[in-house]
C-alpha cells in the first residue's frame, strides 16, 4: 500500500476488523494536473456493500476478515484481456466486470482500477500453498494437490489435499501461474490440520474427477488410466471447473502436471521417483512402473 | 529429459509434505532428529490438571443447586485438553439367590469362579466423544476407547463395590415440621433397627462423560489419566428415604386375589452432605503410550560424508505419539498403564511393520514408570 | 433393553439417576439475597482463541456478571467443508449447540437455539464466497451457571455469549463475515445487531409481556455496543 502515494490512499485504513469501511468504489485523485478516476475492485477479504450516508445510497467496500488491508493496481489491458490461458493473472479476471469504454476513450479522465484485498499476515503470509481452502476453495484455473483415490477406465477420481496459490497477490509470479512451487522457505508452521479434516473415510475432503481425455495434451484418445495413475499417487492438477455438486473437474494435460509423489506395487512398495514423463522408478529396487509424471523441475 | 535418479524432483514447502506424503515428512524430520512437534523422541508432552471447577463439589461452584456432576477433571496435555465430568445413579442391588438345589445353578457357580473375584471390583460407565466437527453416531475409535476404559478400571481394583454400597439414611418429618436427616453411622444403637428392618440394598453408579478437545493423537491414555484424575475427585452424596416411605406396603386385591406390593420410592441425595468416594490407592495408575518406527535410509536427507560411517540406530522409539504424520506412519505401538513402582494395569503392545525389542520394551517401561511419576505428582 | 444403543456403554438400565432433595429454604434465601446484592456487581468477559487446534477458528468465551453468573462457551469452526449432492452456488452454515458438562436443555430448545443462531450467521456469513462447501460451527457450552433457575432465563442468558463466540471463532478461522455480529438481551428477549446497531440480524423474545418493542430494541442496542466494543478490542 505504501508504493501508492495518491491522495486517496491517505485514508486507508492499515488493519482492519470484519465490518471496517476500508473505500468507496470510486474516488478522484486530483493531485497532479490531470484527473485521475480510481475504481477499487474488491479481492479476497472484502465486500461491496450499499450504504446510506446523508440521504445517499454509496456503495463502500468493507472488510470481511481480519487482516492488513493491500492494494494492488490492475493494469487496464489485463482487465480487457480475455485470453486466460498464460494469463499471470488468471485469478484477477473473475472478479471484474469489464470496465467498458471509458477507459479508452480518449478524454482527460484517466481510469485506473485498483484491487483491495485483506489478508491475514500471522496465516498466508509467505505460504505459497494454503492447506487450509478458508478464503482458498478451489477455482477456476488453480493448480491443487490430490491424492489419487479411484481409477476406472474412463476417469479417476481423487481428493483435492491443498489448493497450490497463494491468496496474496504479491506472490502471483509464483503460485497461480504454475510455474512451481520451488519455495525457498515455505511456511510458518502454522498450519492447523488434523486426522479428522484429512480422512477421507470421514467425507472430509473435495472431490475431483479427471477425464481420461484430460490427463496429457497429445494423443488424448489413446490415454490408457492404468498407465497414467494409480491409487495412492499424490499429482499435481490444474482446476477445469467447479463441475457438478460433488467433484470438481481437474486436468494434468500439462507438462508440470501429474504424479509428483507415488508408491511401487499400487502403494504397497517403495517411494518411486520420475526419470522421464512416463516412467517412475525406485531407486532402492530398481522398480519401474508407467505414470504420467509432472516435469520435476 | 535424462535426469539421474537420485534427484528429489519438486520441493513442497514442510505443512504440504506433512499433508500429501507424511510418512516422507516424519523421516525427514527424524533424520534431523526431531519430531513433527519438535519435542525430542523421548519428550512427553506436558501436562497439566485440575478439576476445571466443574462439580458441584468444587471449591468455587456457582451453581451447587443445579449442577449434578459429583466429580470432575480438566486435563491438558500439549493443545489437548480432556474435560471429564462424573454424575452417579442409584440402583437397587439385587440380592444373590441362594437356589443351591438347582443343578444348572451349581454348575454356573463353578464356572464363574473366575469372574467372582471381579465381583469385588467395579467400574464406571464412561462415554468417550472426541470433538471432531461432526454430528451422528459415535466413532469406531470413541466405542474401543469408552469399552477399554470400562474394562481397564474393573480390572484394575482400583474401584472396589464396596466404595459404592449406599449407606441409607431416613428422613423425619417432626410434628413441628421441621426436617431432619439421619445416616445409620450417626445412628444411636436403639434407633439402627429401623435400618436393618429395612433389608434392601442400593448401591451407587458412576457415569463418566469424556470430551475430547483438539485431539492430535491417541487418546486412549489421556481419558484414563483424566477419568482417574476424575475419580479422585468424586463426592458421594449421602441418601437417605423419607420416613413416611421408609416402609411402605400396600394391600391391593386384584381378580379375588389379595397381595401387597412394595412402594419403589425414590432415594433421594442430600444436598449438604457428602462423602469422598475411596479408591484403591495402592492400585491407582497412569498411562502413556509409545511408538517405534524403523528409519527409511532413504528418505534421509542428505549428510556430510564423514558422518555417514557413523552406525544409525535402525528404528527409533518416540514417546507421546503425537501429530497426524506420527499417528498415520507408526503403526508398532505401545500403550502402557502403570503406577510409579512398575504395576501394571494394562499394557497393550501392537507389533507393526516396525520390529519391537525387549530393550525398547525394557525403555518404555523405565519411561512410563517415571511419567506416571510425573503425573501422579500433578493430580 | 430392546432399543438400547450398543454403540455406547450406558450403565444398567434400572439405575436412576442422583435426585438431590430440595434445598433447605435458609439456604436459597441467602443465595437470593446474594443474587440481588450483586445484580450492580461488575460484568466481565474473558475471550480466547486459536483453543481448538483440530478447526479451522474457535474461540473461548467466560462471561461473567458479577459474581454469581458465568456462562463459558467454546465454539469452533469446521470449514469450509464439501457438501455432498447436487450443486450450491452459496456455502450452507449449520450450526450445532451442546452441553459438555451439564444437560439441561432438552433437545427441542437446543433446535430452537440452532435454528435461531444459524438464521443469524446466514445472514452476515459472505456465503457467496464458498461454493459447494458447508460451514459447521459448534458451540459448546462448557458451564453455565444462574442463580435464576427457570428454563427461558437460561436460553436468554447465554445466547448473546453463544454470538459473541462465534462471531469471535468466524474471525479466528477466517471465514469472510460482513460485520461482527453481537447481542444484547433485556428480560427475556434477545437482539443480535450488525453495523453499530442499525441492523438487527435476529430477535429471540420467550417474553409474552412485550409491549413497545422499539423501547426493548434500544435497551438491547445499548448492551449490544458495549459487548461489540469489548470484540472490538480484543481484536485490535
Amino acid at each position: 500500500m505504501h508504493r501508492y502515494k495518491m491522495k486517496p490512499f491517505k485514508n486507508f485504513p492499515q488493519t482492519v476488523i470484519p465490518g471496517d469501511l476500508i473505500c468507496p468504489i470510486f474516488d478522484v485523485d486530483d493531485d497532479n494536473k490531470q484527473e485521475v478516476v480510481i475504481r477499487f475492485l474488491t479481492g479476497t477479504g472484502c465486500k461491496q456493500e450499499n450504504f446510506r450516508v446523508n440521504g445517499k445510497n454509496v456503495d463502500i467496500i468493507v472488510a470481511t476478515l481480519k487482516g492488513s488491508v493491500s492494494v494492488e493496481e490492475v493494469p487496464a489491458d489485463i482487465i480487457e484481456d480475455d485470453d486466460q490461458e498464460d494469463s499471470e493473472n488468471t485469478t484477477f479476471v473473475e472478479s471484474h466486470e469489464t470496465t467498458g469504454g471509458d477507459a479508452s476513450s480518449g478524454n482527460s479522465r484517466v481510469i485506473k482500477s485498483f484491487k483491495v484485498s485483506v489478508s491475514n499476515p500471522s496465516k498466508f503470509a509467505s505460504k505459497y500453498v494454503d492447506d487450509q481452502f478458508v478464503n482458498n476453495l478451489p477455482q477456476e484455473g488453480d493448480i491443487v494437490l490430490a491424492r489419487v483415490t479411484r481409477i476406472s477406465l474412463q476417469r479417476i477420481t481423487v481428493e483435492i489435499l491443498a489448493v497450490e496459490n497463494s491468496p496474496l497477490p504479491i506472490d502471483s509470479g509464483v503460485g497461480s501461474n504454475g510455474t512451481g512451487i520451488i519455495a525457498a522457505a515455505g511456511g510458518s508452521g502454522a498450519s492447523t490440520f488434523s486426522v479428522s479434516q484429512v480422512s477421507a473415510d470421514l467425507g472430509e475432503t473435495f472431490r475431483g474427477i479427471i477425464r481420461s481425455q484430460d490427463v496429457r495434451a497429445t494423443d488424448r484418445d489413446r490415454v490408457k488410466v492404468m498407465e497414467s495413475f494409480k491409487p495412492g499417487d499424490i499429482i499435481r492438477a490444474q482446476v477445469l471447473s467447479l463441475g457438478d455438486g460433488t467433484h470438481y473437474y481437474l486436468t494434468t494435460a500439462r507438462n508440470d502436471l501429474g504424479v509428483v509423489f507415488a508408491k511401487s506395487s499400487n502403494g504397497a512398495g517403495e517411494q518411486m521417483y520420475a526419470i522421464d514423463w512416463q516412467t517412475m522408478i525406485s531407486p532402492k529396487t530398481g522398480v519401474a512402473e508407467k505414470r504420467k509424471c509432472a516435469k520435476p523441475f | 529429459m535424462t535426469e539421474s535418479i537420485d534427484i528429489h524432483p519438486i520441493v513442497f514447502p514442510p505443512e504440504v509434505l506433512a499433508r500429501i506424503s507424511p510418512d516422507i515428512s516424519l523421516q525427514r524430520h527424524l533424520s534431523l532428529e526431531t519430531r513433527p512437534c519438535s519435542r525430542g523422541f523421548e519428550e512427553f508432552r506436558d501436562v497439566a490438571i485440575n478439576d476445571g471447577n466443574i462439580s458441584r463439589y468444587s471449591t468455587n461452584c456457582q451453581n451447587a443447586t443445579t449442577n449434578n456432576i459429583i466429580g470432575s477433571s480438566l486435563l491438558r496435555s500439549g493443545k489437548t485438553f480432556v474435560i471429564t465430568s462424573i454424575t452417579g445413579g442409584i440402583i437397587e442391588e439385587t440380592l444373590p439367590a441362594n437356589n443351591t438345589e438347582d443343578v444348572g445353578e451349581e454348575e454356573l457357580m463353578k464356572l464363574s469362579e473366575d469372574t467372582d473375584r471381579l465381583c469385588e471390583n467395579s467400574t464406571i460407565y464412561p462415554v468417550v466423544e472426541v470433538q471432531r466437527g461432526r454430528v451422528g453416531g459415535p466413532t469406531d475409535e470413541e466405542m474401543i476407547t469408552s469399552e477399554k476404559l470400562y474394562k481397564t478400571l474393573l480390572h484394575s481394583g482400583i474401584l472396589k463395590k464396596t466404595a459404592l454400597a449406599v449407606s441409607c439414611g431416613i428422613r423425619r418429618t417432626e410434628e413441628d415440621g421441621s426436617v431432619t436427616t439421619i445416616y445409620s453411622d450417626e445412628l444411636l444403637d436403639e434407633e439402627k433397627k429401623i435400618n436393618e428392618a429395612n433389608n434392601r440394598k442400593w448401591s451407587y453408579v458412576l457415569y463418566a462423560k469424556i470430551q475430547v478437545f483438539s485431539r492430535n493423537g491417541p487418546i486412549y491414555d489421556l481419558c484414563w489419566n483424566s477419568l482417574i484424575s476424575a475419580l479422585k475427585t468424586v463426592q458421594l452424596p449421602r441418601a437417605f428415604l423419607d420416613e413416611r416411605a421408609a416402609d411402605l406396603k400396600i394391600a391391593i386385591r386384584t381378580r379375588g386375589r389379595s397381595m401387597t406390593i412394595r412402594e419403589t420410592y425414590d432415594i433421594l441425595c442430600d444436598p449438604h452432605k457428602s462423602l469422598p468416594l475411596k479408591l484403591n490407592e495402592g492400585e491407582l495408575c497412569y498411562g502413556s503410550n509409545y511408538g517405534i518406527i524403523d528409519i527409511e535410509p532413504l528418505a534421509q536427507l542428505a549428510k556430510n560424508d564423514d558422518e555417514m560411517d557413523v552406525d544409525k540406530p535402525t528404528s527409533v522409539l518416540l514417546a507421546d505419539i503425537e501429530t497426524e504424520a506420527e499417528e498415520s506412519s507408526i503403526l508398532s505401538t505401545l500403550s502402557l498403564t502403570t503406577n510409579k513402582n512398575g504395576q501394571f494395569k494394562a499394557a497393550t503392545i501392537i507389533g507393526g511393520d516396525s520390529k519391537i525389542t525387549p530393550e525398547m520394551i525394557k525403555r518404555c517401561i523405565f519411561l512410563s514408570k517415571q511419567r506416571s511419576k510425573d503425573i501422579e505428582s500433578k493430580v | 433393553m430392546s432399543v438400547q444403543d450398543r454403540r455406547r456403554i450406558l450403565g444398567p438400565a434400572e439405575a436412576k439417576p442422583l435426585q438431590f432433595a430440595a434445598i433447605t429454604p435458609v439456604r436459597t434465601v441467602e443465595n437470593r439475597d446474594d443474587g440481588n446484592g450483586n445484580k450492580s456487581g461488575k460484568e466481565s468477559v474473558f475471550i480466547s482463541t486459536d483453543l481448538v487446534t483440530n478447526a479451522n477458528g474457535s474461540s473461548y468465551l467466560e462471561y461473567m456478571d458479577g459474581t454469581s453468573d458465568q456462562v463459558l462457551v467454546m465454539s469452533s469452526v469446521f470449514g469450509p467443508r464439501p457438501l455432498r449432492g447436487s450443486f450450491q452456488s452459496k456455502a450452507s452454515v449449520s450450526i450445532q449447540f451442546k452441553e459438555v458438562t451439564l444437560e439441561h436443555l432438552n433437545t427441542g430448545e437446543i433446535k430452537e437455539i440452532c435454528t435461531f443462531l444459524t438464521n443469524v450467521f446466514n445472514a452476515v456469513i459472505n456465503v457467496e464466497k464458498y461454493p459447494k462447501s458447508g460451514i459447521d460451527i459448534f458451540i459448546d457450552l462448557i458451564q453455565h451457571s444462574n442463580s435464576n433457575p427457570t428454563e427461558e432465563a437460561n436460553i436468554v442468558n447465554i445466547l448473546p455469549t453463544c454470538i459473541n463466540s462465534i462471531t469471535m471463532a468466524l474471525v479466528d478461522a477466517g471465514i469472510e463475515i460482513i460485520d461482527l455480529v453481537s447481542a444484547g438481551s433485556k428480560d427475556n428477549s434477545v437482539v443480535a445487531f450488525i453495523r453499530n446497531g442499525h441492523e438487527i440480524v435476529g430477535i429471540w423474545s420467550d417474553d409474552d409481556n412485550v409491549t413497545d418493542i422499539s423501547k426493548l430494541i434500544e435497551e438491547c442496542k445499548a448492551k449490544y455496543l458495549v459487548n461489540k466494543q469489548t470484540l472490538v478490542q480484543y481484536l485490535k
